[in-house]
This record gives structure tokens, C-alpha cells and sequence, in this order.
């Protein structure tokens, strides 16, 4: 038994006790759905890709969450005004200088590693808001699509197609230049939601204006995001909706609207979720890339992408630490990401998942 | 005696794909009655439409033209409430109780949905389910099991109960056994039978096993290319079929039995099966029957009464 | 091994490593095949018929293993050999040549992007050296042995272009080209129609004695085995429980699980019947039960059946059985 499984089966076991308190007998009705769990778990703790995949996404996601609190520099000072030493100042070790950066500074004389936990929680929220939001109306359309055939397949899919075929990069310009100020007015008129979205965002609220940049780019990212579920999901349905559990589900009487909510969508969500895992890699990247192109927001927002991109005028001379630096963080997040999805695919296909062989004696 | 379920001409055309004329005549002129209590086989080679007969007069598919009677109401085109009175009286048990179970929901949601949906009060469900589940040989400790922790065998138990736990009065088999092991058969024949008799069910039950349906059938009818051929007794059907292709037929069904199956007098079957889209002129089988005759590739042969309540669609047993 | 053995299967054990546990799939199965013979291999899903047979030519993938045994096989030189021990380069040599197979389904047994003609070019190539035209032209005659109508034509069909039916004949006219001494055909009419059925065992009826070919049979229909087979070996859970000839198995079954399957499965030559159905399920493979593996649900089981497991004892002519009952006389 190895330790990760041990870990996620008492998780597992805790759960099952919790859930017992609050209705008795819980466990014993759900015991196969517990065993199922301890099963995907084991499997899991099998794939040492999925569990390095998963310690990555677990130290980025705690580091999201809790970053913009424990980060000892605020991300809005402009040090390097009254600091001139601290201008981008290179990665420098113990005893050669004390009270200077491990990591060295940014332009604006910014501890690097400061303001890379705030990084980590705007990338962690908009790439979960972005699948959040696009996989359900992507899902949404695909049941729809797959599940009616006729011309409401015909015409949701040509949408898709026409989604599909248009450049996220020019629809992001697009809406960057459009967007921004209209959100900027809506949030000033609606003050509780800005500080809502700043502080998930871990922004002050006064940086509302960067933050209209952000959702922007969060608009223009969902709207190019959603075709990929739609053809996923309808690809399953095509092939569930034959299957007779379906026809007996009919025969029964039983409305279209709950068929496709209790039979069909709850079998074709395993590559859904697949490909959320590998998504959020995805849109990661795709929001650093917009923001490194100008896109997203601007000073002093940290956002990962936008940090490489200041430093790139001065780079590799005196920047090179800035984006050596941010560089492998985005691609530890992608990477984490993506080997969870690897594994989490292996899991939850229920024919690979019984297919491991172990030796006996 | 009132026939539980009758239909009348029924046909069901599928159009081939990429082209809007050509269509697979599955069902095409099919006369059946059914009556209370009984089980009536229906037989046939791949192609022949059996499957989409059943489906066609549970409504599963939309008839193409003709009409199903159920209980003397003209239901083929019921809907809304008239047709979901339909559903909780006439159900269908599935061949593949591998697919036929939503792999989602435990035993204990797949039952209680039909119950839900038409509103039938349960009481205490747990109890009430695991009282179902002993009627059709399992135990509450399967109510809260996934379809994949059940055997087969104990899966079609559960599709079976399924089907009936609504009390509906029609039933169609659609093959309930072909998936499963010998041995298991066995027991579930012997379930659907005590089924019919406790809740005096009618069956429809198809199956290409003609042995099987032998086996639980009163009356059993034979069907080629989406028409029935011939109809009657079981017994005397399968021993001295009347139709040149009901006899093909039942002699290729290979008899467990050293003797009696080298002491059987085959016919072996001529051509190969037809396509379903464009059926031959006349009368389908005549491109392989051994007596085909003018008539039969001129006209198609009505029902004639070869004894009492066994009839045949074939021009040698024209009275004229 | 005498001299009219073709193949002799002595003790074979084959296991399957799995993450559930060790699954004994086939325990110390012993069989024969004679010269000409058709021998048929009779049991349930999971008996381990088709396990038995693919070991014989080592075609068992991970996580199976085949654990010990011996599979005796005269080859056409006369020369014997153990089919588990010889180097896999002589025994690709007699897979195709010698011994062919016919799987259940056709359609994955053949390769949708090569034409029928193709197939049977490559499985005699991979033997002999013999040119294309020639090849061809007794493939043509092959088909038409197996009944396929216009076989000139269907030589140069590609698998979809043909009828269930019609593949799995030319799946055993492929198979055939080579003229094996042993054809192992596994639940070849499984998935085929009554009457195209009864075309295709005629078929092998009569390739079989033209050829003089030996045919193993593995099926679980016991109306085609009355129809084919001369000697049955009924296996159950791995092992196997009854052997002997054909008739005797119908009329003097022995083993309590032959008796009770033979009463389980309707006989449409008879009037009526109550089919009697075998108690319980086939036990899992991981852990077989201690003693006889039928005992759960066996009707007879004694105490001795619980504990230790009964041996194949002769009870008559060519008929062997592993039951206490029988075993004490």
C-alpha cells in the first residue's frame, strides 16, 4: 500500500464518516460508490506521472489561494523609485548581500518571488473561470446537438464550426480594445461586485480598470473556448443515445429533459473532464500569451505573462532572471496540469483502469 | 376472445442514408394478433425485422403507415397523456444487460425512476424495492449495487423486474437470453415464466434461437424480409412447418441430440438472404424456393388457412 | 502419442496475473485430437475452452501466462514436437501452415484494407514459394469450395463488400489454404444466422473429410456439437469434467454438470419439456473453491467433493469423468 493511496483512502474514509453523521446508513448505500472512489484512487496513486502531476497542481492551487495574503510585498509600490539599486536587480545569493531579493527584482524594484504568488492566483482564477464557464454552455450545446440530430445539429455545429475557425488571438484584440471601458463603467456602477472580482482576483479594488482588461480577455477566451466541449460532448452522445439503456429510459416514459440529464450527460462526461484538466494548461498559457501581448491587464497587475513581457525590452542583458523565472513557473503550472489530465484519462476510462496487472507471488 | 394487441398492415421504412429514395423496407404488411395471457414467438433470420417489429409496436419507432391496436384502442397515434397510459402497460426487456442498465445508477435509481415518473406511491421505498427484487430471485443487498458489480444474468433479473415493475400487462422480449450463459438461460426462462403466470402477462418474445422460443412459446410466427410467412401452434409449426421457408428454416436448427439430428431430414438452404431495400416481386421468397411456381413471381400470397389457427402466406396452399 | 495422434495436450496450465489476484483459467486440461478426427471442446463463458486452445500455439498475451504443460503436435514430416517448448521462429512456421484457426467473428479477422485475394496470397507466402497467379487461382477454388457463389469475383472483394456469412467462409478458405493438418475453429457460427450456420458446418463437414483434416470445435451450443463432433470434452471452471464419445455424452452423461446442462438447454425435437436450470453462477476463477470446482452447485456434492479434488477416472469406453460419484465404484 503506498502512501499516496493510503493518504486519499482516509480522505475517502473521512468523507464517507462525514457524510454518515449528517444522514446514518450513508456508507452502507454508497458503499459501492465508495469502493469505486478507493479504486480510482489506487489507480491513481499507480501513475507516478499523475501523482507528480497532482503535487504540482496541489502546491499551485495552494499557493493561489493563499499567495496574495502571505506575500510580503505589496504588488502596487514602485520601489525602484526610491530605491534605484533595486531596478532589476539579478538573482543574488546569502552572505554576498542581505535584504536584497533571492530571486532579484523586477523593474519597479519588486521582489520577483512577491509577485509571483499573486501571479499564481490570477492565472489559477482566470483559467478556471474560463472552463467554468465554457464547458457547461459547450457541454450544453454539444447534449443538444447530438441528442436532437436534424437541423438543430446541422445549425449548432456550423456555429461551432464558425467558432471554431475564427483566430482567439484577433476576437482577444478585438474585444480588448472594445470591451475594457464598457466594463470600466459597469463596474463602477456596480461597487460591490468590483471588489467581489478584485478580491478573487487578489487585486486591490482600485485597479478595477486592469481588471476590466482581465474580463475582457476572460469574454474573448470563453467564446473560443466552448466549441471543443460541444464536439466532444456531442461525439458521446451520438454513441450513448443508441445504447438501450436509453430506448428503456423512453420506453418508460420518462421526458427528454431527464434523459438527458440523468442518462445521457452523466456518460459522457469522463473525456469532459479530461479535457478540462487539460484546459486549464491551456488557458493558462493562452491568458499569459494575451497578457504578453498587451492584451490583459498593465502596471502594476503581476500577471505572469505580462511580467515577461515588460522584462523582455531589456532582456537577456538585465531581465534574463525575470523570465527564466516566470517562464518555468507557466510551465510548471501547464505541466502539472496536463499530467494530471494524462492520468486522470488512464482513471477514468473504467477499461484501462482495470487493466493494471500487478505480479503475484 | 378479444386480442390484447393487434396490428394491422404495419409497415416501418428507414431511409438510406444519402439517398432519399432507397429505404430499408424493415416491417412491410405485417397482419399479428396477440392474445391475453399468451406468448407468441417471432422468429426469423437477421433482416427479417423482428427486432423492429417489437420496437415498432411498442412505439419505440413511429410506424411508417398501418395501425396497432392495444385493448381495441387505436393507440399508433397516441400521444401526451394517452400515450404514456401506453407505456406503463406495455414494456420490453432488452437483449444486452450489459447495456441495457444505465452504468450511472445504482439498482435501487433505475427501479424507482419508472415509479417516480408515473407517480405510483411506494410507501417506504427501500422496503418495497427489496421486496421487488425477491420476486425475481435477488436480495436487497443488490439495491445499492452498480450494473457492473451484477453478473448477467443477475442484470437481466434487474431489467426484467424493470420492465414489469410497473404491472404493465404486454411484454416484449427482445432476445432476453441471447447474452447469457447456457446454464443461466435456463433459470431466466424459468423466471419469465412464473412472471407470466403470477402477473398474467402477455409475452411477444423474439429471438433467432428458434429452439428457445419453441421452448416458451404458445403460438409462434416466422418472418422473411419485414413479412410474417407463417403462423400457429409452436408445436406444430417447428414439426411440420407449411411454408417452403419456415421449413428451410426449422431444419437448420441444430437439435441437441446425436440421433434425432442425423435422423433429420434437412433442406438445405438455397441463395443467399436478400437485401431488405428492394425486396423481390411477388411473393420475397420465390428466388430460392424449391416449388415457386408463376403465381409467386407475379403476386404476394395472402394468409391462407392451412389448419385450424395455423396460417401460411404462400400460393400451395391456395384453395383454388 | 501413437501414431494417429495429431495433437496430445498434456497437464496445461495457464494463468492470469491481474489486479483482482491470480486467475487460474485453465488447470491441468488434458486432450487429444486424432487423425481426421472432430473433437469439440464444450463449456460455458470463463470454462477456459478458448484459453486451452490459444495456448496450445502460445498465442496467450500479458497478463496470461501459460505456466506449464505440454502441447504434443505431429507435424506433416512426422516429427513431434512440444508446441510450448520449440523457438518461436519454428513455430511461426507452423501457425498458418499446419495449424490455422477460425475465430468468432469474421469481420475482425480480416483486414479491411486488403481484398480477400490478398489475404489468402499472404498466408500461403508467408510458407511456401509459390508465384501470385497460382496462388490466386487456387484461392478462387478455395471459395468455391466453401460455397461462396461467384468466387472469381470475391477474390478481389474487400472484406465489407461481403456478407457475414460469406466472410466467415472466406475466413476458412484463408485459413485453409495452406492445408492444415489441424483447424481450431472457436465459436466459428456464433454470430451467424440458423441457416447460414447450417451452410458453414456443412462446409467444414465436408472440407474436414476431403482433406482429411482434424477440426477442434469450441462452442456452447450443444445442437451443433450433436451435430459434429465425434468426441466431446465437456469443461467446466478450467478443468476438464467428462470426456468421451458424442452419443454417450448425450445419452449416458456422467458428471452431474453434463447431466444438468444437458437438461438446461430446450430440445425443439421433443414435445414438452421443463428445462432445469443449474443452481448459482460460475465461480470466480481467482479462488476456486477447495475440492471439486462444481460443488457449490452441484446437487450431489458429498464431503469428499468439498475437499479434495476428483480425478479423470475411466468409466467405460473412451469415457473418462472427474466426479467422486462415479469414482466410487
Amino acid at each position: 500500500m503506498n502512501p499516496v493511496y493510503k493518504l486519499l483512502s482516509r480522505l475517502i474514509d473521512g468523507y464517507a464518516y462525514i457524510r454518515d453523521r449528517v444522514s446514518p446508513g450513508w456508507s452502507s448505500r454508497n458503499s459501492s460508490k465508495i469502493r469505486e472512489w478507493k479504486l480510482m484512487a489506487y489507480a491513481f496513486s499507480r501513475s507516478r506521472i499523475g501523482v507528480l502531476g497532482g503535487f504540482i497542481v496541489a502546491v499551485v492551487v495552494v499557493l493561489a489561494i493563499v499567495g496574495p495574503a502571505i506575500s510580503w510585498e505589496p504588488y502596487w509600490e514602485y520601489r525602484s523609485v526610491v530605491r534605484p539599486e533595486l531596478w532589476l536587480h539579478p538573482p543574488c545569493l546569502p552572505p554576498g548581500c542581505s535584504g536584497l531579493p533571492l530571486f532579484g527584482t523586477d523593474e519597479w524594484g519588486r521582489d520577483i518571488i512577491a509577485m509571483s504568488l499573486y501571479g499564481f492566483r490570477i492565472s489559477l482564477v482566470i483559467s478556471v473561470l474560463v472552463v467554468i464557464l465554457g464547458a457547461p454552455l459547450g457541454i450544453f450545446l454539444g447534449l443538444l446537438s447530438g441528442y436532437r440530430g436534424g437541423w438543430v445539429d446541422e445549425v449548432i455545429m456550423r456555429l461551432t464550426d464558425i467558432f471554431i475557425a475564427f483566430p482567439g488571438l484577433i476576437l482577444a484584440i478585438a474585444f480588448a480594445s472594445v470591451l475594457p471601458r464598457r466594463i470600466r463603467e459597469f463596474l463602477e456602477a456596480y461597487p460591490a461586485l468590483r471588489d467581489f472580482l478584485s478580491a478573487l482576483f487578489g487585486l486591490r479594488p482600485q485597479e478595477y480598470g486592469q481588471l476590466a482588461a482581465l474580463i475582457s480577455v476572460w469574454i474573448a477566451m470563453v467564446l473560443v473556448w466552448w466549441p471543443g466541449y460541444a464536439r466532444i460532448v456531442r461525439g458521446s452522445v451520438l454513441s450513448v443515445r443508441e445504447l438501450p439503456f436509453v430506448e428503456a429510459a423512453k420506453l418508460l416514459g420518462i421526458p427528454e429533459s431527464k434523459i438527458l440529464l440523468r442518462h445521457i450527460l452523466p456518460n459522457v462526461l469522463s473525456p469532459v473532464i479530461v479535457m478540462m484538466t487539460f484546459d486549464l494548461a491551456t488557458a493558462t498559457l493562452f491568458a499569459a500569451a494575451l497578457s504578453f501581448l498587451g492584451l490583459g491587464p498593465q502596471e502594476p497587475v503581476p500577471e505572469l505573462g505580462f511580467m515577461i513581457s515588460k522584462a523582455a525590452t531589456y532582456f537577456p542583458e538585465r531581465s534574463w532572471h525575470v523570465v527564466i523565472y516566470y517562464g518555468t513557473l507557466l510551465l510548471f503550472i501547464a505541466l502539472g496540469w496536463n499530467l494530471l489530465g494524462d492520468s486522470l484519462r488512464d482513471i477514468l476510462d473504467p477499461r484501462t483502469r482495470r487493466a493494471i496487472e500487478f505480479k503475484g507471488e | 376472445m378479444e386480442p390484447l394487441l393487434r396490428v394491422e398492415n404495419l409497415r416501418k421504412y428507414f431511409s438510406v442514408r444519402g439517398s432519399f429514395t432507397k429505404k430499408v423496407r424493415a416491417v412491410d404488411g405485417v397482419d399479428l394478433e396477440i392474445y391475453p395471457g399468451e406468448t407468441l414467438g417471432i422468429v426469423g433470420e437477421s433482416g427479417c425485422g423482428k427486432t423492429t417489429l417489437g420496437k415498432t409496436v411498442l412505439r419505440l419507432y413511429e410506424p411508417t403507415s398501418g395501425r396497432i391496436f392495444f385493448e381495441g384502442k387505436d393507440i399508433t397515434k397516441s400521444r401526451g397523456g394517452e400515450l404514456k397510459e401506453f407505456r406503463r402497460n406495455a414494456q420490453m426487456v432488452f437483449q444486452d444487460p450489459h447495456t441495457s442498465l444505465n452504468p450511472r445508477l445504482t439498482i435501487a435509481e433505475t427501479l424507482l425512476e419508472p415509479l417516480r415518473e408515473h407517480g405510483v406511491d411506494v410507501g417506504n421505498a427501500e422496503e418495497y424495492l427489496a421486496k421487488q427484487l425477491e420476486t425475481v430471485g435477488l436480495s436487497s443487498e443488490h439495491l445499492y449495487r452498480y450494473p457492473h458489480e451484477l453478473s448477467g444474468g443477475q442484470k437481466q433479473r434487474v431489467a426484467i423486474l424493470r420492465a414489469i415493475i410497473l404491472r404493465p400487462k404486454f411484454v416484449v422480449l427482445d432476445e432476453p437470453t441471447s447474452s447469457l450463459d447456457v446454464s443461466v438461460q435456463a433459470q431466466i426462462l424459468e423466471l419469465l415464466k412464473q412472471l407470466q403466470r403470477t402477473h398474467n402477462l402477455t409475452y411477444m418474445f423474439i429471438s433467432h434461437d428458434i429452439a428457445v422460443v419453441k421452448y416458451m412459446s404458445n403460438r409462434m410466427a416466422v418472418m422473411y424480409l419485414g413479412k410474417v410467412v407463417e403462423v400457429g401452434d409452436s408445436e406444430k409449426v417447428f414439426s411440420e412447418p407449411k411454408h417452403p421457408y419456415s421449413m428451410m428454416l426449422l431444419s437448420s436448427v441444430p437439435i441437441p441430440d446425436p440421433k434425432l439430428s442425423r435422423e433429420r431430414k434437412r433442406i438445405k438452404p438455397q441463395g443467399e438472404p436478400p437485401s431488405p431495400i428492394n425486396p423481390p416481386p411477388g411473393c420475397r421468397f420465390h428466388p430460392r424456393c424449391p416449388y415457386a411456381m408463376d403465381v409467386c413471381r407475379a403476386k404476394e400470397p395472402p394468409f391462407f388457412e392451412s389448419s385450424r389457427g395455423h396460417l401460411v402466406a404462400c400460393w400451395l396452399y391456395s384453395k383454388t | 502419442m501413437t501414431e494417429r495422434h495429431v495433437l496430445k495436450v498434456v497437464d496445461l496450465d495457464v494463468r492470469f496475473y491481474t489486479y483482482a489476484g491470480v486467475v487460474h483459467a485453465v488447470s491441468g486440461v488434458s486432450f487429444e485430437v486424432l487423425e481426421g478426427e472432430v473433437v469439440s471442446l464444450v463449456g460455458e463463458t470463463g470454462c477456459g475452452k478458448t484459453v486451452t486452445t490459444r495456448a496450445i500455439t502460445r498465442l496467450v498475451e500479458s497478463p496470461g501466462r501459460i505456466v506449464g504443460g505440454r502441447a504434443l503436435f505431429r507435424r506433416r514430416s512426422g516429427e513431434v514436437v512440444d508446441l510450448l517448448k520449440i523457438p518461436d521462429e519454428e513455430l511461426r512456421k507452423i501457425r498458418g501452415d499446419e495449424i490455422a484457426y477460425v475465430f468468432q467473428d469474421p469481420t475482425s479477422a480480416l483486414d479491411p484494407l486488403y481484398t480477400i485475394g490478398a489475404h489468402v496470397v499472404e498466408t500461403v507466402k508467408a510458407h511456401r514459394r509459390v508465384p501470385t497467379k497460382e496462388i490466386l487461382k487456387q484461392a478462387v477454388k478455395l471459395l468455391a469450395e466453401t460455397l461462396i457463389p461467384n468466387p472469381e469475383v470475391r477474390i478481389r472483394n474487400y472484406p465489407h463488400e461481403l456478407s457475414g456469412g460469406m466472410r466467415q467462409r472466406a475466413v476458412i478458405s484463408i485459413g485453409l489454404s495452406n492445408r492444415p493438418r489441424l483447424l481450431i475453429a472457436d465459436e466459428p457460427t456464433t454470430n451467424l444466422d440458423v441457416t447460414v450456420q447450417a451452410q458453414i458446418l456443412d462446409v467444414l463437414r465436408d472440407l474436414q473429410s476431403r482433406y482429411g483434416m482434424s477440426l477442434i470445435l469450441i462452442t456452447h451450443n450443444l445442437g451443433i456439437v450433436a451435430e459434429m463432433a465425434q468426441r466431446v470434452y465437456v469443461m467446466y471452471a478450467g478443468k476438464v469434467v467428462e470426456e468421451a464419445e458424442t452419443e454417450e455424452v448425450f445419452y449416458s452423461p456422467e458428471h452431474p454438470y453434463t447431466r444438468l446442462l444437458l437438461r438446461s438447454v430446450p430440445n425443439p425435437a421433443r414435445k414438452i419439456e421443463k428445462l432445469e436450470s443449474i443452481p448459482g453462477v460460475v465461480p470466480s476463477l481467482i479462488n476456486p473453491p477447495p475440492g471439486c470446482r462444481f460443488h457449490p452447485r452441484c446437487p450431489y456434492a458429498m464431503d469428499v467433493c468439498r475437499a479434495k479434488e476428483p480425478p479423470l477416472v475411466s468409466v467405460g469406453r473412451n469415457h473418462r469423468v472427474a466426479c467422486w460419484l462415479v469414482n466410487r465404484r
